[in-house]
């Protein structure tokens, strides 16, 4: 019945060569567990191209100034690398929360990023650390952009994910919240990156998912955190900041007067895992008195 | 005694583990066709035209079906034996149809992928006429806004259900503190992991063989019956294993269409529903809005209650016109109260059929009534397990309604044990905190049913005999749902014969060689299957020490069956496949034995749950920390697979009181929660640990003293969840399910 | 198109279209109906395989992108490794439909992490529904598998 015919090249070379070498319409399949959902529409021409296991793009590299992601590389991979829980746990957590041990075994983080969900777990992380994305053009050459001009219909493919050294900044976040503990998809995720030292914080950068149709940073609720003393009167304004930022985000969507209490829970849960509390301490409880 | 209160394993178990068990979808049918079907995208519409023609020309494709080449004989999905009366209002592919995901045509192609993508292909207009999805708004218009070519599709309410017992004014009249309230239950769905199957064969004597995942191969038959005017004797129906069922797959859905077309096609054709299928296109439980009025003298002794409800059936009859009164026959079980008033109206809207789920409408009254008398407890200071306990019937008690015995009610022993077990004035005490999590706890208890009578022909036949080998056949019409009835009900035999529960062979249900039976429903595979199986193995016991005693030159009164063997007084003795090869050389038929049992009692099982919460105040979001249910049921025969019920049950209701819910669009029909990414279940993480504590007070018309535990593990659980949020929030939420956004609009 | 692949250790070599999924090649083609379908979305895990030696949905992933791999379906698990038999005296099976990914997916988690806590094997199992069991008796079975087969290892 199918059209379609299909591709496993070795390495990049040979995708590349493929690349500019076929005329026809491509399509690329990762882990499959977003787009082998049921009711999705499956290619029905062209060429597919399995991308999950080409040498090259899976890989993990966190031992030099910044970090680099292979585009294939798998959500558990990413949630198990000692180098991303050091430098990045906001990633490797992000990582772990997404999906169950089965789509994580699967799941890429290229694939994340192009299936271009509101509620992706990965990339509130990659906003918030500013991250840049090494695509591969239809013409088989390179080319890097940011991640928020990334957009999955100009036929880029994700070869990596560059993390800027520049970008990563000592403690990091990322907590969701969803219909259960776990496999659910986000009614909301954030992730912060930020420098705290002697319980004051220094730069700040916020982003949030589920608030859009893509992750966005939460511009106000930085600007409540940068540069003050971790006490209750910075975290009350950083709870009014939030709301603030999800007002702005969605004015008028049903999900608005519900989301904008949450984050404040969420805020609180993130704050405590990027200072290494509990969400329990007598801090965070007395905010909420 | 050797085989009761024994946790035996699944007597199918071994199958389970290897994978080796064949499911419908699994099973090898040769020359088997695919069928796929296309469904309505339009809440309620005149199906003015379908173009089967793009569909015909993919390569693998049979035959398309649709209203203009089926018959359109009127049918209700929800009897039990031909002949049964009942409201006739569905069709194989309606010509009007009434909800999203109402079937408008069928493709049947060689296989299932070809099925599919043709029948994306089918063009089918529809011509647009009013909705109605508001249950309320449905009683208010009476079905009249429905009218197309001047007939209304449905007329409003199909059913109602009326009854007053004492004086209720004078109850009200003399009560210290009159509560109101107004519950709402969600509409949920059975999410059993098999979705929805069914294979149909022509047979080579021009009947049609149905092999269908059911609860009774005897409805299965009356309904393809009924739907393609077919007698009986032409429909045989066998039961395959099936992969949970909770009531989802009591009614034949796809199999008068699969019959139809397999006989039409004479070719064998299997249906299989994807998930959302499963989700827009079975059954659900119905929702019901519940208000409740209940006096109550200061001691806490309810002197009067007033119930009213609003059943949402969905777009067809099936069973949904029995709620309103099998909510009444619950209702009335589980307190003494002196003054009872109930009104229950059912209606039709148009959105998916209500259908049976585990409890046929227990779980929304006990819900109902269970959150109203916490939140009266708490308006009057009273704790909410010495307000039960003063008002739950004992030993005994007689209901008013239908004035049965309600048998050995053992709901005090429940709670009381429950509530020591629990530490539940212990964690009352230690207060529900004052961050941003609180802790609550809640308690709520149930009645259910134990089979069908007065109602029904409440009646089995159950035959055992003999086998060469030294074990025994079953023949009773079983449908083992997946609870564990099989080896349940082997044990009973087993125990009678003084064999193992693995030495029983069961016959798997089939219309040509089983004895009729209603099925698996109305939690009665214990009690009154059960039943009917001991007599028949005390009877064929009878007739092999009778056998016994000519070999053993022994009076029959003076031998036992044991392990296997049949026992002098000395201990000498014959083993049973020794003593079948005697019977045989002599040319002696091997014993059996046949009884039919009718029930002449309906005693109700009790329980009592316990949960403890927590709720975060910033996200809504609710964790039951953990959980203790107590539960009646006469005598455990499997205690193992008892608490398997209870935990099982345990789950449906905590997505109930918390997550679960279809949630049909009020403006457009459309069911928003029809995948399991958006019908959020509880997993694994998402559950408390669970602990049970058994009653075995015996129940003296039980088999051994048991009764049942399917149904009634479900029904407590969301009133004890909510009322544990309620306790820890201090609100009084009622409407259900408690979704994060409720319960922080809740605590403004 | 032509692939080559390793199934419950045997090799397998066969032609597969494109678009076939993995879990319609191990039940269709194969006759592993072991191998079970309840979603299609990766939510109720009834499909999950491992692919060397990791729990995965069969069903989101397409046939030829197992070229060259390892699979093991249940009717590939060892059978005297005791498991299946935990599940089946602890009453970790009711209708048994989602048991074969249950085991799967409990196999995998033991194959990665010889003694995991209640709360490991709880969030190793997310990824599979049961309707019957409420988890219960399946978190038992597994924690006491794995139990004694730590002990048999030392």
């Amino acid at each position: 019945m199918s059209e379609t015919s299909v591709a496993a090249p070795a390495d990049l070379a040979e995708l590349r060569a493929m690349l500019s070498a076929v005329a026809g319409p491509i399509n690329f399949i990762g882990g499959g567990t977003d787009m082998l959902i049921a009711g999705r529409p499956m290619p029905a021409v062209g060429l597919l191209i399995d991308l999950s296991r080409i040498a090259g793009m899976a890989f993990i590299c966190a031992d030099d100034g910044g970090i680099r992601v292979g585009g294939a590389t798998t959500v558990a991979a990413i949630a198990a690398h000692r180098g991303i829980a050091t430098r990045l746990p906001a990633l490797a957590e992000a990582a772990a929360q997404c999906g169950s041990v089965q789509i994580r075994n699967r799941a890429t983080i290229g694939g994340n990023i192009a299936n271009a969900a509101p509620a992706a777990d990965l990339v509130p992380v990659l906003v918030a650390a500013k991250a840049r994305l090494g695509c591969i053009g239809r013409d088989g050459a390179s080319r890097e952009l940011a991640i928020c001009d990334y957009a999955p219909d100009r036929g880029f493919l994700i070869a990596e994910v560059i993390l800027p050294r520049d970008g990563l900044l000592p403690r990091s976040a990322f907590v969701k919240l969803g219909p259960r503990l776990d496999l659910s998809i986000s009614r909301l995720n954030i992730a912060l990156l930020a420098e705290f030292q002697d319980g004051r914080f220094g730069d700040v950068r916020i982003a949030a998912g589920a608030l859009g149709p893509r992750p966005l940073r939460l511009r106000i609720a930085e600007a409540a955190l940068a540069g003050r003393k971790l006490e209750h009167a910075t975290l009350r304004d950083f709870l009014a900041a939030l709301a603030a930022d999800v007002d702005a985000a969605i004015p008028g969507r049903n999900s608005q007067a519900y989301k904008r209490r949450a984050i404040s829970g969420l805020g609180l849960d993130l704050i405590a895992q990027a200072v290494g509390l509990s969400p329990r301490d007598q801090l965070f409880e007395d905010v909420v008195q | 005694m050797n085989q009761l209160s024994r946790r035996v394993p699944l007597v199918d178990g071994v199958a389970k583990v290897t994978g080796a068990l064949r499911f419908t979808a699994d099973l090898d049918v040769e020359g088997l066709l695919h069928g796929a079907l296309v469904l309505s995208t339009h809440p309620h519409a005149r199906v003015a035209r379908v173009d089967p023609a793009a569909a015909l020309a993919v390569e693998g494709v049979h035959e398309v079906f649709w209203h203009g080449n089926t018959p359109a004989h009127l049918y209700n999905s929800s009897i039990w034996f031909s002949g049964q009366k009942a409201l006739a209002d569905e069709q194989m592919f309606p010509q009007v149809v009434r909800h999203i995901g109402d079937r408008v045509a069928a493709v049947i192609a060689d296989t299932e992928e070809i099925a599919r993508r043709a029948a994306r292909l089918i063009e089918v207009d529809y011509v647009d006429v009013p909705t109605i999805f508001d249950p309320e708004v449905a009683l208010g218009h009476a079905g009249l806004p429905l009218r197309q070519d001047d007939t209304p599709t449905f007329l409003s309410p199909v059913a109602g259900e009326t009854f007053v017992y004492g004086d209720p004014e004078a109850g009200f009249a003399a009560a210290d503190l009159i509560v109101e309230t107004r519950v709402t239950t969600p509409r949920s769905h059975h999410c059993a992991v098999e979705t929805h199957a069914c294979i149909a064969r022509p047979e080579p004597d021009g009947r049609i063989l149905v092999l269908s995942p059911c609860q009774s191969v005897f409805a299965v038959q009356a309904v393809v019956g009924q739907a393609l005017s077919l007698p009986s004797e032409k429909i045989r129906v066998q039961k395959t294993p099936i992969g949970g069922s909770f009531g989802g797959k009591a009614e034949p859905i796809l199999d008068p269409l699969c019959a139809f077309f397999a006989l039409k096609l004479n070719r064998p054709v299997i249906i299989r529903y994807d998930r959302q299928e499963t989700f827009t296109a079975t059954r659900t439980r119905s929702s019901v809005t519940g208000r409740m009025r209940i006096g109550l003298k200061s001691d806490g002794r309810i002197l009067a209650r007033e119930t009213e409800t609003l059943v949402d059936i969905g777009a067809y009859c099936t069973g949904g016109n029995y709620l309103p009164s099998s909510m009444l026959q619950r209702l009335v079980r589980l307190y003494d109260v002196p003054a009872e008033r109930y009104s229950g109206r059912a209606v039709y809207t148009n959105t998916v059929p209500a259908g049976a789920f585990r409890g046929y409408g227990s779980p929304q009254i006990h819900t109902i009534a269970e959150i109203s008398l916490d939140i009266a407890a708490r308006r009057m200071g009273m704790d909410p397990v010495a307000l039960r306990q003063r008002n739950l019937v004992g030993p005994g008690a007689i209901e008013p309604w239908q004035g049965l015995d309600l048998g050995n009610a053992r709901g005090r022993e429940c709670l009381a044990r429950g509530a020591e077990a629990f530490s539940w004035v212990g964690r009352r005490q230690r207060g529900v905190g004052r961050g941003r999590w609180r802790r609550g706890v809640g308690v709520a208890s149930a009645t259910h049913i134990n089979g069908c009578y007065p109602g029904f022909h409440e009646e089995t036949t159950a035959s055992l005999r003999l086998l060469p080998d030294g074990r025994a056949e079953l023949i009773c019409a079983l449908h083992d749902l997946g609870c564990g009835a099989d080896t349940t009900l082997a044990q009973i035999a087993a125990e009678t014969l003084g064999l193992r529960a693995c030495d029983i062979v069961i016959v798997p249900a089939d219309t040509d060689t089983c004895p009729y039976d209603l099925g698996t429903r109305a939690s009665r595979m214990t009690y009154i299957c059960g039943e009917a199986i001991r007599r028949a193995g005390v009877s064929l016991a009878r007739s092999v020490r009778a056998a016994a005693g000519l070999e053993l030159n022994t009076p029959a009164d003076d031998l036992r069956l044991e392990a296997g063997t049949v026992r002098r007084r000395d201990d000498a003795g014959i083993a049973l496949p020794d003593l079948a090869a005697r019977l045989a050389s002599r040319g002696i038929e091997l014993p059996a034995a046949t009884e039919s049992y009718r029930a002449q009692a309906n005693p109700g099982s009790y329980a009592a749950h316990f949960a403890e919460v927590e709720v975060d105040r910033l996200t809504g979001r609710v964790m039951v920390t953990d959980y203790l249910a107590a539960h009646d049921v006469g005598r455990a025969i499997n205690p193992m697979l008892v608490e398997g019920q209870i935990h099982g049950g345990v789950q449906i209701g905590i997505g109930y009181a918390l997550y679960e819910d279809v949630a049909i669009d009020l403006a457009t029909g459309r069911m928003r929660g029809d995948s399991f990414s958006r019908y959020t279940l509880a997993n694994a993480p998402e559950m408390p640990p669970l602990r049970v504590l058994l009653v075995e007070e015996g129940e003296p018309t039980g088999p051994f003293g048991a009764k049942a535990i399917g149904e009634i593990a479900t029904i407590p659980v969301a009133a004890a969840v909510v009322n544990a949020v309620n306790d820890a929030l201090g609100t009084e939420l009622t409407e259900l399910p408690l979704s994060p956004e409720r319960v922080l609009a809740a605590i403004d | 198109m032509k692939v080559s692949l390793e199934i419950n250790g045997q090799a397998v070599e066969t032609e597969v279209s494109a678009a076939l999924r993995l879990s319609r090649f191990l039940r269709d083609v194969l006759g592993l109906t072991g191998v079970k379908e309840g979603c299609c979305e990766g939510e109720c895990g009834a499909c999950t395989v491992l692919l060397d030696g990791k729990p995965i949905n069969s069903c989101l992933m397409l046939t030829f992108q197992a070229a060259g791999r390892e699979v093991t379906t249940v009717e590939g698990l060892d059978g005297s490794s005791g498991l299946q038999d935990a599940f089946l005296q602890l009453g970790a099976v009711q209708c048994g439909y989602c048991t074969p990914g249950m085991l799967v997916a409990a196999e995998g988690l033991l194959l990665d992490k010889s003694s995991p806590s209640e709360a490991e094997i709880r969030h190793a199992l997310a990824g599979n529904i049961c309707r019957c069991t409420g988890f219960e008796t399946i978190v038992q079975a597994v924690a006491a598998h794995a139990a004694t087969r730590e002990g048999a290892c030392r």
